[in-house]
């Protein structure tokens, strides 16, 4: 019944062309968003475009009426497995990437910062990245951790442990770093890459992989920018490490 | 009930916890209130070349192996743990011996028993 589908499909010119078109530009988008210089947003964009395009095809041949029926109905092989399968991956990886794994986050810390010096500094380094000011949550951990990321409300999260051992002025730079990164939306560009990775093969086939090296650089940099020296994100760095 | 799983039989001694777990847990069997990482540090640098984060990382492994208890407190400079001994050093000693002899007695079984009764008469004796 599959073939008989799949005939259908291949003699509508109109289809095959849209689908020819779809993957096409799926291959454009992904060379674009690895060899092109672009900002987070043109990136995040791109890897989308490039998926939903990819899986176009796939959704066009199960809504096809090749017989007068739609194909879906008919479709109980692997290839209609896939044809659902990957559409629906997207956007529950969405999903969890951006609602359900902040979220959990978010309730599992729950206890925000009462320090006021870094609420304070927060709000103030927010204002000069032109940022909402993020949320500070306290990670019950004795590994010194510092992350960040932007979802419907981005947040900062510092283990105790983190705050145990460093100093003042390294436990500011910590923090410009992770503002940098919110400033940048690296979360999101980074678990957009993820799911270009887990569900694109052409992702495979061209060899991407999404260097976070720059983007740390950057943050680091700002970090220095702002304390005129980089002393403590170095020194913050280092005693990180050691406690690994 | 402390946690020792690691005991090692040297010629000369027998050692629980290495010798800067060791020297961590003296500090805080003095002091029944807790301290913060801080405060073991600058009383350890005193006698040691440490590592601030040496000091954390000890403490982690001690509150892992359930000899030490830690709590979030809010104080200046922010949060931070505040560490204290689960029990006395008397208590640790015992724990460390019961659970040696245990050991002992579940590997040697009877021989062990005799072992010790002979050991102990003649200690008796004595």
């Amino acid at each position: 019944m599959a073939i008989g589908c799949f005939v259908g499909f291949v003699v509508n010119i109109d289809k095959v062309a849209l689908a020819v078109i779809s993957l096409s530009l799926a291959v454009f988008f992904l060379l674009a968003v690895k060899n092109f210089k672009l900002s987070t947003k043109t990136k995040v964009g791109l890897i989308y475009g490039h998926l939903i395009l990819l899986f176009f095809p796939f959704v066009l041949f199960t809504t096809d009426f090749a017989c007068g029926a739609m194909c879906m109905s008919c479709q109980n092989n692997t290839m209609a497995l896939v044809s659902y399968s990957l559409p629906t991956a997207l956007v529950l990886g969405t999903i969890a990437g951006f609602v359900v794994i902040p979220a959990f986050y978010t309730f599992s810390s729950r206890r925000h910062t009462r320090n006021k010096e870094i609420m304070a500094f927060v709000r103030k380094y927010s204002s000069v990245l032109k940022i909402r000011m993020p949320k500070i949550y306290i990670v019950d951990k004795a590994k010194p951790i510092a992350f960040s990321f932007k979802s419907f409300r981005s947040a900062i999260f510092v283990s105790v442990g983190m705050l145990d051992i460093l100093s003042k002025k390294e436990i500011q730079a910590v923090l410009l770093h992770e503002l940098a990164h919110i400033k940048q939306r690296s979360s999101v560009l980074k678990f957009s890459s993820f799911l270009m990775n887990v569900l694109s093969p052409l992702s495979l086939l061209a060899r991407f992989h999404h260097d976070t090296s720059k983007e740390e650089r950057e943050a680091d940099k700002f970090a220095i920018r702002v304390q005129r020296t980089s002393k403590y994100i170095n020194s913050a760095k280092k005693k990180i490490s050691e406690a690994d | 009930m402390v946690k020792v799983d690691c005991i090692r039989f040297n010629e000369k001694s027998v050692a629980v916890l290495s010798p800067l777990e060791n020297d961590v847990l003296k500090i805080l069997w003095k002091k029944d209130s807790g301290m913060r990482v801080r405060d073991i540090y600058h009383l350890l640098k005193k006698k040691r070349k440490v590592a601030l984060t040496s000091i954390a990382v000890i403490l982690d492994r001690l509150h892992e192996k359930k000899i030490v208890a830690r709590k979030i407190e809010f104080g200046l400079g922010g949060e931070h743990y505040i560490y204290c001994s689960r029990c006395s050093k008397s208590d640790f000693e015992n724990s460390v011996i019961e659970k040696t002899v245990d050991r002992l007695i579940d590997k040697f079984g009877p021989a062990a028993v005799t072992y010790f009764n002979e050991r102990f008469s003649k200690r008796g004796k004595k």
